[in-house]
């Protein structure tokens, strides 16, 4: 299990969700106390060479580390990993991280995980599709399909307004964060027209920055990354 | 970025972007018509049997000619001049529109009627002809707002979609006398009566072309309003200026692109009018005049070549969350959206759009619709790659502090002690904002406090995990 | 071509913008003819005819073919108040020419530009299309390109004008408004003569 950032620092208590969740399926697994960054923000910001660092430490850590999959719970981190690496060390044999880096959510819906797990949730809620989820990993059956399993769930589908960025972008955020505010108000003024006060969304970088733009505004919604979600949901 | 500005030598998207937010009217609009674009698009495609299919049959046929542009050009003049069509080829902009001038002059027109083309407006063909004393008149509904406004359009389909109602209503009465009214349609017949004396008296049309075929000859030219069928065949005399990564192969292959491009365009099953021009008429005569600029440098980039598949539909710019709030004339290029991000820097450098490749979430969105699966995001991405590496870019305090900001997360965040570190000082950091500020204030972040930060009090989770 | 793929290209052809009008005979086309004429709005708005009678305009394409011609010419000089215009032009209320082939998924028709001049379908109020019964019908328009490729097609390709729809814009605020440049309907009217009529009317 790879723990990203954004949930390492900011969201902790979302890594323990997947942690529930592995016990409930009876998934072995392990944290890797020496693990880093992946490195994404340098690369996305232009800077390949900034990256390579982290790229060099993941592969060195986990290339001979004994598992079945790397579970990596973010669409960005998962992409960054599995798309970019291969493009850093060219000369390098790195088929294996296609083999095992896999995302969470299709971790979960490939392993037919999300079964054992008794999910119950009564209300609506909005998933906000992560872009790098849905656009980069092509997940976007699998968090619905998962979601859809709930018994007693309202999964509220919008196709413009699912279909959309919520605006964070990493460095974009703080490069335009005029355009990135905005973007997050438009997705968030959506949800709430149609009266809904819960969003799930499949990145935890998404919800760092709607939450801010939220609670700047005075907005009345609860977020939840999917793993605090199916976790809540098994209760 | 609030703290850096670009100047006169960067495109500045963010004080763009300040001016087009606060237009209240121009962000409705644009979120209006871009959101039923996408829904029209998306219709339109799953209705059709065949969109996915000649999808990728457009994807290689353009695969295909892109590497053998230069040849293709060659078959296609010949292929024209069998048709008795004179064709020309220029690399720089001054040529192509001296030519153009020079035909129309020859031909004795002072004005000419003109329908839709990006190239024209690339080469800045209207201002031109002006200085040569010859009236351009746009004819397509949108360019004609815009050309009478003084402006320049603001999508590669809809070109007045920054304007609303009222202001075209504003715009008629005051420059064509027209009574004033907010009718849309009375609007859109005050200028078809306007422009049907044009049409009627013209000597020369000037069009573009969607596509031109080199084994044939032809071009393919598609509308919905008719002005385009109108400049072709009405005047004697017809020129069509494009660029030369307009040329496919075959003509069993030019349906394919238009069974993409209209549906992506418009969301239409297929365009109103889709002209097939060749041989000219009896007693009237046709050139071609093609612009290469750049297109042979883009085309031989191994990376950048796929830019070149580009259909022209706008469907990136509709689903572009910054185009939706910048508009067109943000991008201060003449291609806006994701597609123009991507082209801008062969045209303009990479000092003048250091600001412009940095401005997209690269969400991927553009890439999913794209009807030519151009990869937008990773372009963008490589852009910012090269940039880095520019020499007159790297120079910019925007960039020089990005790349500081960048060096400094790698050295920290790559380093198994110091970015052990980062918490307790984050957290230090964030109990200090909290007293002064009364929140997790982050400078570049918050925005004057338009966006809270989560911040962060609590251990992180590894210090839990691992009991430090 | 088949019932299935003329409601198809009916349900297209709407999608696109345009009208389909399955007629058995000439005297139900004419019929139809007319009740266009009396419903479509031309003049009444000023957006094209100007300063002229309330007599409703229509004129035949050369295209149609004398024997076509004859047979709608008849019907429609019943009509009263309707004048057959001699020459096309924006004072007509309805031009109608004819179609060389039809597109079945894509809602649309194959017009030669050889046999139609352009005007005929570029002025006037509505354009009126007819598909007579022995008209070519393809799939989509990879079918017409390759069909014309193999030299299969009676269009030459780069006389080929492909219409699907009326002209339009939504230039103005997404609005859609149709008669921009050109004809402000379009109709396609599909002639499905039984054998028993055309030797009743040979």
């Amino acid at each position: 299990m790879y723990v990203p950032c954004i949930i390492n620092h900011l969201m902790p208590d979302s890594a323990y969700s997947i942690i529930n969740i592995f016990k409930k399926c009876g998934v072995d697994f392990s944290v890797e106390e020496k693990q880093l960054c992946c490195g994404q923000p340098g690369y996305n910001m232009g800077f390949c060479e900034h990256s390579k660092p982290f790229a060099r430490k993941f592969i060195d850590l986990y290339k001979n580390l004994e598992c079945d999959y790397i579970v990596v719970p973010s669409g960005s981190c998962a992409a960054m990993i599995k798309h970019n690496y291969p493009g850093l060390f060219p000369a390098e044999n790195l088929k294996w991280l296609e083999e095992r880096v896999v995302e969470f959510n299709r971790f979960m819906y490939d392993n037919e995980l999300y079964l054992k797990l008794d999910l119950k949730y009564k209300g609506a809620i909005f998933y906000h599709k992560s872009c790098h989820l849905l656009n980069e990993m092509q997940i976007d059956r699998e968090p619905k399909e998962m979601l859809r399993s709930i018994k007693g769930l309202r999964l509220f589908e919008s196709e413009t307004h699912q279909n959309t960025c919520c605006g964070f972008g990493g460095a974009f955020s703080a490069a335009f964060d005029n355009l990135s505010i905005d973007i997050g108000i438009s997705k968030l003024e959506f949800v709430i027209e149609n009266r809904i006060s819960n969003i799930v969304a499949g990145d935890a970088g998404c919800i760092m920055h709607l939450k801010g733009v939220a609670a700047a505004r005075g907005y009345k919604l609860n977020f939840h990354y999917i793993a605090d979600f199916l976790d809540l949901c098994s209760n | 970025m609030y703290f850096f500005r670009g100047g006169k030598s960067v495109i500045d998207i963010y004080v763009n972007a300040e001016k087009a937010l606060a237009n209240k009217a121009l962000q409705a609009n644009l979120k209006k018509a871009t959101a039923t674009a996408i829904l029209k698009r998306n219709e339109a495609a799953a209705i059709s049997e065949t969109f996915e299919s000649s999808r990728d049959a457009a994807i290689k046929s353009r695969d295909l000619s892109i590497p053998r542009l230069g040849e293709l050009a060659v078959e296609f003049t010949a292929n024209a001049g069998k048709n008795g069509v004179k064709t020309f080829v220029f690399d720089d902009y001054e040529s192509a529109r001296a030519k153009i001038a020079e035909i129309i002059k020859s031909r004795g027109a002072d004005f000419i009627v003109k329908s839709k083309s990006m190239l024209t407006e690339e080469i800045e063909l209207n201002g031109y002809l002006k200085e040569y004393g010859i009236e351009p008149v746009e004819t397509d509904l949108g360019e004609f707002i815009v050309s009478i406004a003084g402006e320049k359009p603001s999508h590669l389909t809809a070109p007045a979609l920054h304007k609303s109602r009222k202001e075209i209503a504003k715009l008629f009465n005051e420059k064509l006398g027209m009574p004033y009214s907010e009718d849309v349609e009375e609007l859109c017949y005050f200028a078809r009566r306007y422009l049907r004396e044009k049409f009627m008296s013209a000597k020369v049309g000037i069009t573009g072309a969607n596509f031109a075929v080199a084994d044939s000859g032809l071009i393919a030219v598609v509308e919905n309003e008719a002005n385009a069928r109108l400049a072709i065949n009405l005047p004697k005399t017809h020129i069509a200026v494009f660029g030369i990564e307009k040329i496919i192969g075959k003509l069993t292959e030019l349906p394919h692109f238009l069974n993409v491009l209209s549906k992506s365009a418009t969301g239409q099953l297929l365009n109103a009018y889709t002209s097939v021009v060749g041989a000219p008429d009896e007693n009237k005569e046709r050139f071609f005049i093609i612009v290469t600029k750049k297109r042979f440098e883009i085309a031989a980039d191994p990376v950048f070549g796929e830019a070149l598949r580009c259909v022209r539909c706008g469907a990136c710019q509709n689903i572009c969350p910054i185009f939706q709030r910048l508009s067109g004339h943000g991008y201060e290029f003449t291609y806006a959206g994701p597609i123009g991000t991507v082209l801008a820097p062969f045209f303009l450098g990479y000092r003048k759009c250091s600001q412009l490749i940095d401005a997209s979430t690269l969400c991927g969105f553009c890439k999913s619709i794209c009807p030519m699966k151009i990869n937008l995001p990773a372009l963008i991405l490589e852009h910012r790659f090269r940039c880095g590496a520019d020499p007159a870019a790297g120079k910019s305090l925007y960039r020089r502090v990005k790349k500081i900001f960048s060096m400094g997360h790698s050295l920290v965040m790559s380093n198994s002690y110091l970015s052990t570190a980062v918490a307790p000082l984050a957290r230090l950091y964030f109990a200090a904002a909290r007293k002064i500020f009364g929140k997790n204030y982050i400078p570049l972040w918050s925005r004057f406090s338009k966006r809270d930060f989560m911040g962060l009090s609590g251990k992180t989770f590894m210090e839990r995990y691992f009991k430090k | 071509m088949n019932e299935a793929n003329i409601e198809k290209f009916k349900s297209r052809f709407a999608y696109n913008g345009g009208e389909t009008a399955i007629c058995e005979n000439y005297d139900s086309a004419a019929e139809y003819l007319v009740g266009l004429a009396g419903r479509q709005k031309n003049g009444e708005d000023g957006s094209v005819r100007l300063g002229l009678d309330s007599r409703r305009r229509v004129f035949l394409s050369r295209s149609l073919g004398v024997g076509l011609a004859l047979k709608l010419k008849t019907a429609l000089e019943r009509v009263a108040g309707l004048v057959l215009a001699d020459k096309v032009s924006d004072e007509s209320d309805i031009c109608v020419a004819s179609a060389s082939g039809l597109l079945v998924q894509d809602g649309a028709l194959i017009v030669d530009s050889g046999r139609v001049a352009h005007e005929e379908t570029l002025l006037g109020g509505t354009s009126v299309l007819i598909a007579a019964e022995e008209i070519v019908s393809y799939d989509n328009m990879s079918a017409f390109f390759e069909a014309s490729a193999a030299g299969k097609s009676s269009v030459r390709p780069d006389k080929a004008v492909i219409i699907a729809g009326p002209s339009k814009t939504a230039d103005i605020e997404k609005q859609v408004v149709q008669g921009m440049h050109g004809p402000r309907e379009l109709v396609c009217i599909v002639l499905r003569i039984h054998s028993g009529e055309i030797n009743k009317t040979l």
